[in-house]
C-alpha cells in the first residue's frame, strides 16, 4: 500500500525504558538521572538500528494504521500499531498495543492512582434507542413476537388456517400492552422524535399481526435508533495533591472502548473521542500529563471468563489532537513503565528467528532448547558485570530510584547480551534445520530477518519457504486459496483493503459487537485469526470470494496452521490431541483436499499490498464495475503486480 | 452409510433441520433447536448451540453448520453477534445414525458429536440469536443460514 505518512527515524540509542528520546529528557524531582550510556557509543552498530521508523503521523483515516517495532518483550509481538484518526479538530493519533501479562505489574507500579472522579460535561454525537423505549422494553417485546410467528411459520404449527400457539399469542399480547404503555406515558404532546419512534414500532406490530394472520414470516424488526448530539458527563481522574509532572494519573472504572466510525465505502476512520461503555471488564483511564492520556486493561483485575475477548493487557495511547505525536506517543510509553525505544535489528533477527522455530517446528531439537538456556545466562552474565561495574552509584538512592536504577541495568543487559544471544541461536537453528553453521543459514536465499508489513501488524518470513519456493509452488500448482464472502462483505473489506481478524478489528475500534470471553475463544479461534480454504483452482465458481492463485505467497509467512478436516475443541496445534492433525508444514496443506480443510492466518492480510489476492471474484458485472470503480478512486489501480482489471472479475 | 439403522447424507440434513427448527420439541415459552456436542478420547471437548440452518456440501459426506460458539454482546440494548466468531463450521460424516430424538456421528477427525435438543446456557443462547437475527434483514438472514461465506 501506499503511504504518504510523514516519518522521523529516531536515531537510535541504547537508553532505559523510561528515557525519552529527545536530547532533554524532563526533569524528574526525587528521582534520579536514568542510567545513560548514549554518550559512550559515538558509532551505533548495524544490529543497534531500528527495524521500524516511527511515523510523525500516521496515514489519516487509515483504519489499520501503520506498526511500529518496540523494543524488548512488554509488548505482544513487541508490536504496536499507530492509528491516526480524522477528526473536526486534526488527526488524533492513538498507540494501540497489547501489554504481554509479565508486564502487567510493573505497569500497576507506574501508576498514581487517583482517590476519586470527577465528573465533566462533553457534548458527544449519540446514536440509539429512546429511553422510554428502553424503559418499556419495545423492542424487546415486538421481537420476541416477531421471532415466535416467524419461528412457527417455518416448523409448520402456525398458518393462516390455524390460530397462533398460544405462547406466540402471549408474546403478541405482551408487545400490545407495551405500545399501550408507552403510548400513555407519551401524553397528548410527544416530541417529533418520540412520536415517530411510535410510528414505527406501530407499524412493526402491524406486521407482526399481520404476519401472524397470515402465515407469512416478517421481514425483521430493528430497533428505532436516534441519532443527535447530547451533553454527556465523563467522569475524569481527580489529580491528587502534590504529584509530580510525570506521574501517571489513574483511575479505576467500568471498561469502555474507542468508538471511531468507520465510512464503509471509503474506509477511512474517524474519532471524535466518543467510547463505547457495553464492555465487560474493568479498566485504568489515566492522565499522562500535556493532554496525553492513557487506558489500560489489566489482566490482574480482569477474570479471563467474564471479559471480553483480547481485552486483557490492551493498551491504548492517545495524543491531543493534532499532528507529528507518532514518536511522543512512543516515548510516553516509558510513563507506564514500559521500554519505549523502537526495536533493534538484532531483536528483529532474535524474533524472526522465534518465529521461524514455531513455524518449522524446530523447538523440539535440543540444539534449539540450549540455545534458548544459554541466551539467558548470557544476559544474566552481562547483567552481573553491569551490576559490578555501577553498584556504587546505587550508594543513598531511594525505593523507587532504585527501582529505576534496575531497570535500566535489566535494559542494558538485555541489548548487550542481544547480539551474543542471536548468534547462538541462528547457530543452533541452522544445524536444527540442517545447515553446517549460523552462517551458511544466513548466506541462504531465503534467509530475511526483515518484518514484512501487512496492514496495520507486521509478519515474518519462513526460511525453509524461501530456500524451496520453486518445489513449494509446484506442490501447490493447481490450487488457490479461498475466503468466499458476501457481496457487501467484499465491498466492506476492499474499501479498507484488509481482511481482518475480529481481534484486529476490535483492537482498532472499527468492530463493537465482541461479546465472548477468552476462555470462548479458546474454543472457537475465530476471533484471532482470518480462514481460508485449500481448493481445486478449476472448481471456483462466481461468487464473491478473495482467490490466491499462487498459495505459496502466503504460505511463506510464519504464522499460520491448518486441517485438513474441521476439528472442535482447541484448534492451535500446540495442545489438545484432539488436534493432532492440525499442522504447519505448506507442504502437506498443499495436499488439502477435503471441503472443510481450513488455513488460518494471524492477524489477517493486506488486501492491496504485496500479499493481496490474485483475483477478486465478485457476484455479478454489476459489482465487477463498482469494486473496480471504487478501488481506483482510492488510488489502487494494481494489486500484487496485477492490474486491477486483471484482478477484480466474475 | 448403507445400514438400515443409520442415514444416508439426504436423511441426515433432514434430520438435522428438523431438530435445528425445534420439530417436536417443547421449550416452554423458548423457542426449541438443538445443540452439538462434540467427544474425542478424552470426553467432551465442545458443546454448542447449532443455528437453524445445515447445509450438505457438493461433497455428501460434509455437512455445514453455525455453532453459537460465544454469548451475545449487546447493541443498543439488544443481543449481537459476530459472524466471524459465530462462524460457519463442517462435520466431516463417516457414519450417521438416528437414536431417538438424537443424532449420533462419527467425523473423519476421529471424534464423535451427537445433535440433540438444546437445553439450559444453549437453549438461553439460540434465543438470543433469533433475537438477533430478528433485527436482520430477510436478505442478511438468507445469507447466515446459507452458510456458504467464511
Amino acid at each position: 500500500m501506499g503511504t504518504n505518512a510523514k516519518t522521523t527515524h529516531i536515531p537510535y540509542a541504547i537508553a532505559p525504558s523510561d528515557t525519552p528520546f529527545e536530547a532533554e529528557p524532563a526533569p524528574v524531582d526525587d528521582v534520579p538521572e536514568p542510567v545513560s550510556v548514549v554518550d559512550e557509543l559515538v558509532e551505533v552498530e548495524p544490529g543497534q538500528l531500528p527495524v521500524t521508523p516511527i511515523p510523525l503521523t500516521p496515514d489519516v483515516g487509515h483504519a489499520y494504521g501503520e506498526p511500529v517495532l518496540v523494543g524488548g518483550a512488554d509488548l505482544l509481538a513487541s508490536t504496536a500499531t499507530l492509528v491516526s484518526y480524522d477528526s473536526s479538530n486534526g488527526p488524533r493519533i492513538v498507540l494501540h498495543a497489547r501489554v504481554d501479562e509479565d508486564a502487567d505489574a510493573k505497569l500497576l507500579d507506574a501508576l498514581n492512582i487517583s482517590p476519586e472522579m470527577v465528573p465533566m460535561q462533553v457534548e458527544q454525537q449519540v446514536t440509539g434507542r429512546l429511553p422510554v423505549d428502553e424503559q418499556h422494553h419495545l423492542a424487546e417485546k415486538i421481537i420476541t413476537a416477531a421471532k415466535s410467528v416467524n419461528h412457527h411459520i417455518t416448523n409448520g404449527t402456525l398458518d393462516a388456517q390455524a390460530a397462533a400457539p398460544a405462547t406466540t399469542a402471549k408474546k403478541i399480547d405482551a408487545a400490545k400492552t407495551a405500545i399501550e404503555g408507552l403510548t400513555a406515558d407519551l401524553g397528548d404532546s410527544p416530541s417529533p422524535v418520540e412520536q415517530a419512534m411510535l410510528d414505527y414500532y406501530v407499524g412493526r406490530f402491524e406486521a407482526v399481526q399481520h404476519a401472524a394472520a397470515t402465515g407469512t414470516p416478517i421481514d425483521h424488526v430493528a430497533p428505532f435508533l436516534h441519532e443527535g448530539t447530547a451533553l454527556v458527563t465523563v467522569m475524569v481522574p481527580a489529580l491528587p495533591p502534590e504529584v509530580s509532572s510525570d506521574s501517571a494519573v489513574a483511575v479505576l472504572r467500568d471498561a469502555t472502548r474507542i468508538k471511531p466510525k468507520l465510512d464503509t465505502t471509503t474506509g477511512q476512520a474517524s474519532w471524535d473521542g466518543a467510547r463505547a461503555t457495553n464492555v465487560l471488564g474493568k479498566e485504568y483511564a489515566i492522565d499522562l500529563g500535556d493532554g496525553f492520556q492513557a487506558v489500560y486493561r489489566p489482566y490482574s483485575v480482569n477474570d479471563p471468563s467474564k471479559t471480553e475477548y483480547s481485552l486483557r493487557g490492551r493498551l491504548e495511547v492517545i495524543a491531543p489532537a493534532g499532528e507529528d505525536h507518532g514518536p511522543e506517543l512512543v516515548r510516553r510509553l516509558g510513563q507506564l513503565n514500559l521500554a519505549n525505544r523502537p526495536m533493534t535489528r538484532d531483536e528483529g533477527e532474535y524474533s524472526y528467528l522465534t518465529a521461524n522455530v514455531t513455524a518449522q517446528g524446530l523447538g523440539k531439537h535440543a540444539e534449539v532448547a540450549a540455545a534458548r538456556v544459554t541466551g539467558e545466562h548470557l544476559e544474566e552474565m552481562v547483567r552481573q558485570e553491569i551490576f559490578y561495574e555501577r553498584a556504587h552509584e546505587a550508594v543513598g538512592m531511594t525505593d523507587s530510584q532504585l527501582a529505576t536504577f534496575a531497570k535500566g541495568i535489566q535494559l542494558e543487559a538485555h541489548t548487550r547480551a542481544l547480539p551474543a544471544k542471536v548468534q547462538v541461536l541462528r547457530d543452533a537453528v541452522a544445524k536444527a534445520a540442517g545447515f553446517a553453521d549460523g552462517s551458511a543459514l544466513a548466506g541462504s536465499p531465503g534467509y530475511d530477518p526483515a518484518p514484512q508489513r501487512s496492514a496495520g501488524w507486521l509478519t515474518w518470513s519462513r526460511f525453509d519457504v524461501g530456500n524451496s519456493f520453486p518445489k513449494l509452488s509446484t506442490a501447490v500448482a493447481g490450487r488457490s486459496l479461498v475466503h468466499k464472502t458476501s457481496a457487501a462483505g467484499l465491498k466492506a473489506m476492499l474499501a479498507t483493503g484488509v481482511l481482518a481478524s475480529t481481534e484486529r478489528r476490535t483492537t482498532m475500534g472499527t468492530h463493537q459487537n465482541v461479546g465472548m470471553s477468552e476462555g470462548a475463544d479458546k474454543l472457537s479461534g475465530g476471533a484471532s485469526s482470518v480462514f481460508l480454504r485449500v481448493r481445486k483452482t478449476s472448481s471456483l465458481a462466481s461468487e464473491p470470494s478473495l482467490v490466491w492463485d499462487q498459495p505459496e505467497r502466503l504460505l511463506a509467512r510464519a504464522d499460520y496452521y491448518g486441517a485438513n478436516a474441521d476439528t472442535f475443541g482447541a484448534i492451535n496445534p500446540v495442545g489438545s490431541h484432539s488436534v493432532s492433525k492440525a499442522t504447519r508444514d505448506p507442504f502437506k496443506i498443499a495436499t488439502f483436499t477435503s471441503a472443510s480443510n481450513e488455513v488460518m492466518f494471524a492477524d489477517g492480510i493486506d488486501l492491496l499490498g504485496p500479499q493481496g489476492p490474485s483475483r477478486i471474484l465478485c457476484g455479478s458485472k454489476a459489482q465487477r464495475d463498482e469494486i473496480r470503480t471504487m478501488l481506483l478512486a482510492k488510488g489502487v489501480s494494481a494489486i500484487a503486480g496485477k492490474s486491477i482489471e486483471e484482478v477484480v472479475t466474475v | 452409510m448403507t445400514d438400515k439403522h443409520q442415514l444416508s447424507p439426504a436423511q441426515l440434513i433432514t434430520c438435522l433441520n428438523d431438530l435445528l427448527t425445534g420439530g417436536g420439541s417443547e421449550a416452554g415459552d423458548e423457542l426449541p433447536g438443538a445443540e452439538l456436542v462434540v467427544f474425542d478420547e478424552v470426553g467432551e471437548v465442545f458443546r454448542a448451540a447449532l443455528a437453524r440452518h445445515a447445509r450438505l456440501d457438493d461433497d455428501p459426506d460434509v455437512v455445514w453448520i453455525r455453532p453459537i460458539v460465544a454469548a451475545a454482546s449487546s447493541a443498543s440494548g439488544l443481543p449481537a453477534f459476530d459472524l466471524a466468531i459465530v462462524r460457519r463450521r463442517a462435520l466431516h460424516v463417516t457414519n450417521a445414525r438416528q437414536d431417538g430424538r438424537r443424532v449420533v456421528l462419527d467425523l473423519a477427525t476421529g471424534q464423535h458429536a451427537h445433535v440433540h435438543p438444546a437445553r439450559d446456557h444453549c437453549l438461553a443462547v439460540l434465543q438470543d440469536f433469533d433475537t438477533w437475527m430478528t433485527t436482520l434483514t430477510a436478505t442478511q438472514r438468507a445469507e447466515v443460514d446459507a452458510l456458504d461465506h467464511d
